[in-house]
């Protein structure tokens, strides 16, 4: 008897929304995404309690223990995306509201904010510019001698990571030096040729030009420069670390897991219509080049990402060791990031549910025998190019298989796991029962065509039908703006639109969703940020927070709170200064309100 | 169709033959008429702007 522990880990959504500034409503010059980020962040924080995340990029962690960030690849362009992560939940339907809080509180403040935004929910845009989603589990990096030779890679690895910080650093000194003497050559240009904008801009970038805070810290030839000479100087690390990664970490899940990711697409895929004007199934699946990467570091766009280890080690452990000792543990962050942005509840609810009873009959061993594509690449780019359904993908040493199939054989093994556990939760079932339907329904599609269900269930179908009853004699940049106003977060978005009329299915009651925005999930690390959050976020003693640990205070006054011991303990009391008390805290709220 | 998977020491065979049949939704089509109907409205106007407007150059990660 295999005894399973059902929807236990910890799970979160990463949401990437494109930042629309409508030319009808837009006066004077096109302002900077992130001076629009700002505006939706200053929103936000008049809406719930917030506090300044402490991270290497810029954003801030909300009462429900999610976070909102400002996402820029290259900031000095004037572009960038925000995005939202939820706090850490345990279960699909957890997660469903925490995500449907999030996106309902952004697209919220981004109407209402000083610039009248809109935020799109998709993954590509018309130029081909990938971004989206991304989904985090946690899960057993390893066990037995993986683990070992893991945890031996990390030491060995430790020097050329040390090595890594020292020329980080010395890049550091440089960018410094550089600033000094650009100073000084200043002082005398100045006299000579005035003010100039365009020598100020060059020398030293937006932020000291426009003399206020823009996230552009430098000239945009020299973060060019600092990009790839930072690649350069950790390329040594980053190809140690991948084939450390490649060779140990989530060996069995890796192997089990992709033939259900990759077919998975059937039921999650937002639908997409490519430069060539034909419907995909997945927005961002024909763009996944491989089956491992670190996500953008070196173009590559991988299933599952290191890049959250990469950034661990080169990044937070510069400033943290902590961060080094906490990859020695067998429980760390598998990222997934094959999925699209979903917006119909079910989808996403079939998204991560699916993905978790999976992970749960792997890591119980419960599956023995599983299909493996033959070229796992190519085979998730013919599931997306055809909404058909019936083409048959090559395994290893058997028959071809079609998609359906595949996840048939997925839902059929998780049926009997599920069925052998006599305390699997009821969440468990229901997941299954929509799976299910949704399978048989897009069965069905493939047979006569007739949507039925799959209409406001199923993303891709549903898009699908848009864009062929809407627009089937239509121009290009017309079908593909049914494509992109499907994922509009607001009025006039094409989903929201069926979503007013009742053409949706709903999983989640609007109540959950209303207590999601201002209330951590319970049994998590987010309930212990969102309460220090929302005991300090109006006091005057600053809070920085970050997803391991909460900084009460400044300088050497400071105390850290570590979240890795949540649910050993019962959360923390503040630490109360001067006699302050929940009551004269709520007091002083009051005060500031009023 | 048959997939036979040996799940540990669980055999699980499913055939077609056992789903059960996908229950008929009765949709409000006419409901349904209409969203595509102003969709293909809003579709044709100044489609080439809406998609620029909506662009991310050096977006996210």
């Amino acid at each position: 008897v295999i005894v399973a522990r059902i929807f236990k880990r910890l799970i979160g959504l990463e949401t990437e929304y494109a930042i629309r500034h409508s030319s009808s409503t837009r006066a004077g010059p096109q302002p900077s995404k992130f001076r629009l980020f700002e505006s939706i962040v200053a929103v936000l924080r008049r809406k719930v309690p917030a506090v300044p995340a402490r991270y290497f990029k810029e954003g801030v962690f909300t009462a429900n223990g999610g976070a909102v960030w400002f996402e820029a690849e290259r900031p000095s362009s004037g572009g960038g995306l925000i995005e939202g992560a939820t706090p850490e939940c345990r279960s699909p339907r957890q997660l469903l509201a925490y995500q449907m809080a999030q996106d309902r509180m952004l697209s919220e403040c981004a109407r209402t904010s000083r610039f009248q935004l809109s935020l799109i929910k998709n993954d590509r845009d018309a130029a081909d510019n990938v971004y989206g989603a991304q989904e985090n589990y946690e899960a057993s990096l390893a066990s037995g001698w993986r683990l070992g030779a893991w945890r031996c890679g990390l030491v060995i690895l430790f020097p050329l990571a040390l090595l890594t910080w020292l020329s980080i650093l010395a890049c550091v000194l440089v960018t410094l030096s550089y600033f000094l003497i650009a100073g000084l050559l200043y002082i005398p240009l100045r006299c000579v040729m005035g003010r100039h904008e365009r020598v100020t801009l060059l020398l030293f970038g937006r932020d000291i030009s426009e003399g206020r805070e823009t996230c552009v810290h430098l000239p945009t030839w020299l973060e060019a420069a600092l990009q790839v000479t930072t690649r350069i100087l950790t390329a040594p690390l980053a190809i140690s670390l991948y084939w450390l990664l490649r060779s140990v970490a989530f060996a069995d899940i890796h192997r089990r897991l992709l033939p259900f990711l990759v077919t998975r697409t059937i039921l999650s895929g937002a639908g997409m219509i490519d430069s060539a004007g034909r419907f995909q199934i997945a927005d961002k699946g024909p763009s996944i080049n491989c089956v491992f990467g670190f996500g953008g570091i070196l173009w590559d766009r991988p299933v599952f990402t290191f890049g959250h280890f990469f950034k661990a080690i080169y990044a937070e452990s510069w400033f943290s060791p902590r961060e080094y000792a906490g990859l020695f543990t067998p429980l760390q962050r598998l990222q997934i990031a094959i999925g699209d942005s979903n917006m119909c509840p079910s989808a996403q609810f079939l998204r991560v549910g699916t993905t978790l009873l999976v992970l749960d009959a792997i890591e119980a061993g419960f599956f023995g025998y599983h299909p493996r594509l033959r070229y796992p690449i190519r085979a998730l780019r013919a599931v997306c190019a055809d909404p058909t359904l019936s083409v048959e993908l090559p395994l290893v040493g058997e028959s071809p298989l079609t998609a359906l199939q595949i996840q048939r054989f997925y839902y059929s093994a998780c049926r009997a796991f599920v069925g052998s556990q006599s305390d699997a939760p009821e969440e468990s079932r229901q997941v299954l029962e929509l799976w299910r339907r949704a399978l048989d329904s897009l069965e069905q599609y493939a047979r006569d065509g007739e949507p039925g269900w799959l209409i406001g269930s199923i993303d891709w179908v549903t898009k699908r039908y848009l864009i062929e009853h809407a627009a089937p004699d239509l121009s290009w940049p017309e079908r593909k703006k049914i494509d992109v106003r499907y994922h509009e977060l607001s009025p006039d978005g094409y989903f929201e639109m069926l979503n007013e009329a009742g053409l949706v299915a709903q999983l989640v009651e609007a109540d959950e969703i209303e207590r999601a925005q201002r209330t951590p999930p319970p049994d998590s690390p987010a309930t212990t940020r969102g309460h220090y959050i929302r005991e300090f976020a109006l006091g005057d003693e600053p809070l920085t927070v970050n997803w391991k640990s909460i900084v009460l205070g400044q300088g050497w006054s400071s105390r850290v709170i570590r979240l890795n011991r949540y649910g050993r303990r019962p959360v923390p009391p503040p630490r109360v200064r001067s006699g302050r008390s929940d009551a004269s805290a709520e007091r002083r709220r009051r005060g500031k309100k009023g | 169709l048959l997939i036979e998977a040996q799940v540990m020491s669980h055999e699980v065979a499913v055939s077609t033959a056992e789903v059960p049949a996908t229950p008929v939704e009765v949709r409000p089509q006419g409901l349904l008429d209409q969203i595509v109907e102003a969709v293909r409205r809003d579709s044709q106007q100044s489609a080439e702007e809406f998609l620029a407007e909506t662009c991310v150059p050096h977006g996210g990660e």
